[in-house]
């Protein structure tokens, strides 16, 4: 059945423009991370790319992409700026969603809450590949898994599909260099370093017809279970023991000292299949599935 | 205009010069026909003016004047050239089989004087490895263009550049102490390095400022001054309105302290910069830098004129700090200029003008008004006072706009000429100047004589009596006629 609208969302990030820091600034602070108090709020460039995107698809596609939605989790004077500056390029929704946390190390918990926030039914998500600050390049994966969707990496440019108007052409890097995909929506897409995406300029008189619209700040939201602190006294961080031996805590001793904490390993993998007519393509993913022993 | 075609000057030029310096490549001969006031069109690899014949790299006085003695009696038209930052159009080559003179070999410094405070350099010394090389000895030329890492010291006298902390420091016409410059006729001057005299007119000011329309600078001596920056102090403040801005700028002026930066942003300019911690308020920024003593007397001072005003909330001067240590424009920004013009399709160019303080705010306003209500697809205009003096002080104005369903070469006519033509004449027409400090260039001619009045008689009768031949870099202040 044809698609006949697009509703389109873009999850972005603003973070420190590391270029604003003096020599003084890059000294590790009591946070483990250097000061950036002082520096200017920029978008992170990636979602900046994912930002230009939506809106280059909404242009393409004329009246067929019924709402462009952004959000973020900072309701910070920077974030205020930016949501007014994509109201005035277009964006019909722009949530402001703050926190009381870090947000660099939590992508699992950034998609649960985005989706949350912002709702499941959106024909694409886009969002940066990685913050320039957190650098995890997890959160466009953490959605995709969660809606069940298909997602692409790394990608470069959108563009409709030529024959077929509910198809979308998607460019992303890929290890054997520029893969070309015709894709249809729903999807998860993970902008990356996309050569010619910088955001528009809202014009002053665009600026000044949306600026009257107040901006919508969520309710502030804390991770469960209180943010994440800092490493206990005599806890550090450490590799997995040899042989991958545990360490148990006996309920009821009262002498027992927690010795290592380590991060279960985590993965995830993908394949492309390439092959010839649809059928060949079948034959070859049920191959890999057995292989996977799945 | 000339007597002789391209392949002629070309061969004329390999007679005094090297074959090797005489530079005929067509795409660089392209490039050297602009400067940064058509940077749209040379991003889009657009050249509308006629091409140079050749660019001539020189190497010493000497070879100047010979190529300027063998110009003038060919007629050719000769564009001295030097740090290429120029932004009025000072280089663009109108005339056609122009040669550009560039003096960038002429790198030498010649002496650090620390004893008369005075440094002679070429005029192919990059301002920033001079102060670098000043600094590291204790001492600063003071001198603090936006350019800074780009500007070369004929191109800085030529154009009597100002810099970011001129407030202390003056202009460079306040800190040229003497120089060489070669006049069209092949005349070689020196004017000593005294401190102070009263010969008759100070000749000094004909050389500076002259833009290469009369003569070619080929080597200038600097005042020196004590570098103490770890006596800076920093302060910026919050505040609503450019008018209260401007009232505190001239107390602080007018009662006699000379911070090395007094700055005021309106809100909109002052966003680009200050967002983070300004919102879309107006700001103001001091600094106060020199011998301890002073600086703290300086920094209290101005921290009580200030306090006097409620409306002004101080902000944390680590946030200036910061903003201090970022100031100047090198090759990188200027290249990431050039993507985000192509990619977004928007541009910014700004025009400088100084008036007397009691029609600062009056300029600023009516500037404001006049263009958002004229001029087309704007997504940035706004402004900043950078430059403060007893008796009033300038306004730097930005403007950024959306390059709508035009070619190249119409962003000029279309956005940024119709803007500066609103500029200078609210300003003329307040008694203000239409050029504070980037140079009258090619395309604030069409004013010269409004800005003048009845004193052009003394520019014009330079012109005739240094440059009787017409071949120094024509159409720059000076309009042809």
């Amino acid at each position: 059945m044809e698609r006949t609208f697009m509703d389109i969302l873009v999850l972005f990030k603003m973070v420190p423009n590391l270029e604003d820091l003096t020599e003084a600034d890059w000294a590790v602070g009591e946070n483990l991370r250097p000061v950036d108090t002082y520096a200017r709020p920029i978008i992170n460039p990636e979602d900046e790319s994912a930002l230009e995107l939506a809106l280059r698809l909404r242009d393409a596609f004329k009246n067929r992409v019924s709402s462009l939605t952004a959000a973020t989790f900072d309701d910070s004077p920077g974030a205020r700026r930016m949501a007014k500056t994509l109201k005035a390029l277009g964006y019909s929704r722009v949530l402001l969603t703050p926190v009381d946390f870090d947000t660099r190390f939590c992508p699992d918990w950034i998609a649960r809450a985005a989706l949350e926030k912002t709702g499941r039914n959106y024909s694409l998500i886009l969002t940066g590949s990685r913050s320039a600050d957190g650098q995890n390049g997890l959160t466009a994966m953490y959605l995709a898994e969660r809606l069940g969707l298909p997602l692409i990496t790394e990608v470069l440019n959108l563009s409709p599909h030529d024959g077929d108007s509910t198809l979308i052409k998607v460019e992303s890097l890929s290890d054997d260099g520029l893969l070309v995909q015709t894709a249809s929506p729903p999807m998860v897409l993970s902008i990356g370093n996309a050569p010619s995406a910088i955001l528009r300029v809202p014009t002053i008189k665009d600026r000044l017809k949306s600026a009257q619209e107040p901006l919508e700040i969520g309710t502030p939201l804390s991770i469960s279970g209180g943010a994440p602190t800092a490493l206990p006294p005599g806890v550090a961080h450490t590799n997995p023991p040899p042989g991958g031996a545990t360490t148990t805590v006996k309920p009821g001793v009262a002498h027992t000292t927690l010795q290592a904490l380590w991060r279960e390993k985590q993965s995830r993998v993908a394949k492309v299949v390439d092959a010839g007519s649809p059928a060949d393509k079948a034959a070859t993913l049920l191959a890999s599935l057995q292989d996977w022993g799945l | 205009m000339n007597s002789m075609n391209r392949e002629e000057i070309v061969a004329g030029l390999k007679k005094l010069l090297p074959a090797e310096r005489v530079i005929t490549d067509e795409q660089v001969l392209k490039d050297a026909s602009v400067d940064r006031f058509r940077k749209y069109e040379n991003i889009c690899g657009v050249y509308t003016q006629p091409i140079p014949a050749a660019i001539a790299y020189v190497e010493s006085t000497g070879e100047i004047s010979n190529v300027l003695v063998w110009a003038s009696s060919g007629k050719v038209n000769i564009i001295p050239r030097a740090g290429i930052s120029a932004t009025e159009g000072g280089l663009e080559t109108i005339v056609p089989n122009s040669v550009v003179l560039d003096c960038s070999r002429m790198n030498k410094i010649l002496s650090i004087d620390h004893i008369n405070m005075q440094a002679t350099c070429q005029a192919g010394v990059s301002l920033q490895v001079l102060d670098d090389k000043c600094r590291a000895m204790g001492l600063t030329t003071g001198h603090s263009p936006q350019s800074k890492p780009l500007a070369l010291m004929g191109g800085l006298t030529a154009t009597r550049s100002i810099g970011q902390f001129s407030t202390l420091y003056g202009g460079i016409e306040d800190m040229i102490v003497g120089l060489e410059a070669v006049f069209p006729n092949g005349e070689i001057t020196r004017i000593k390095n005294v401190p102070r005299r009263a010969a008759g007119p100070d000749i000094r000011h004909v050389v500076v400022g002259n833009e290469g329309a009369l003569c070619f600078i080929t080597e200038v001596t600097v005042k020196l001054f004590p570098f103490y920056p770890e006596n800076n102090i920093f302060m910026g403040y919050i505040l609503d309105s450019m008018k209260l801005g401007f009232e505190i700028l001239r107390e602080v002026m007018v009662k006699g302290y000379k911070p090395s930066i007094a700055r005021l942003y309106d809100h909109e300019d002052g966003a680009y910069h200050f967002s983070h911690f300004a919102g879309d308020k107006c700001v103001l920024i001091f600094m106060a830098e020199g011998p301890e003593g002073i600086a703290c007397a300086t920094a209290e001072a101005i921290k009580a004129i200030v306090a006097a005003h409620p409306e002004c909330q101080p902000v944390d001067p680590k946030h200036i700090e910061r903003w201090f240590a970022h100031l100047n424009w090198d090759p990188k920004n200027i290249a990431e200029e050039r993507i985000e013009i192509k990619e977004t399709q928007n541009i910014g160019h700004t025009t400088e003008i100084s008036a007397n303080w009691s029609e600062l705010n009056n300029i600023y306003e009516a500037v404001i008004k006049r263009v958002r209500a004229e001029v087309p697809d704007l997504t940035l205009l706004g402004g900043h006072s950078s430059h403060g003096y007893i008796n009033g002080a300038n306004i730097y104005f930005v403007y950024y706009y959306n390059l709508v369903d035009i070619k190249p070469e119409e962003e000029i006519t279309k956005y940024h000429l119709a803007i500066k033509g609103i500029i200078v004449e609210e300003t003329i027409k307040r008694g203000g100047s239409m050029c504070h400090h980037h140079g009258v260039g090619k395309h604030r001619t069409a004013w010269i004589k409004q800005e003048y009045g009845s004193s052009y008689y003394i520019l014009k009768t330079l012109k005739d009596a240094f440059d009787p031949a017409k071949i120094m870099n024509m159409g720059d202040i000076w309009p042809i006629e």
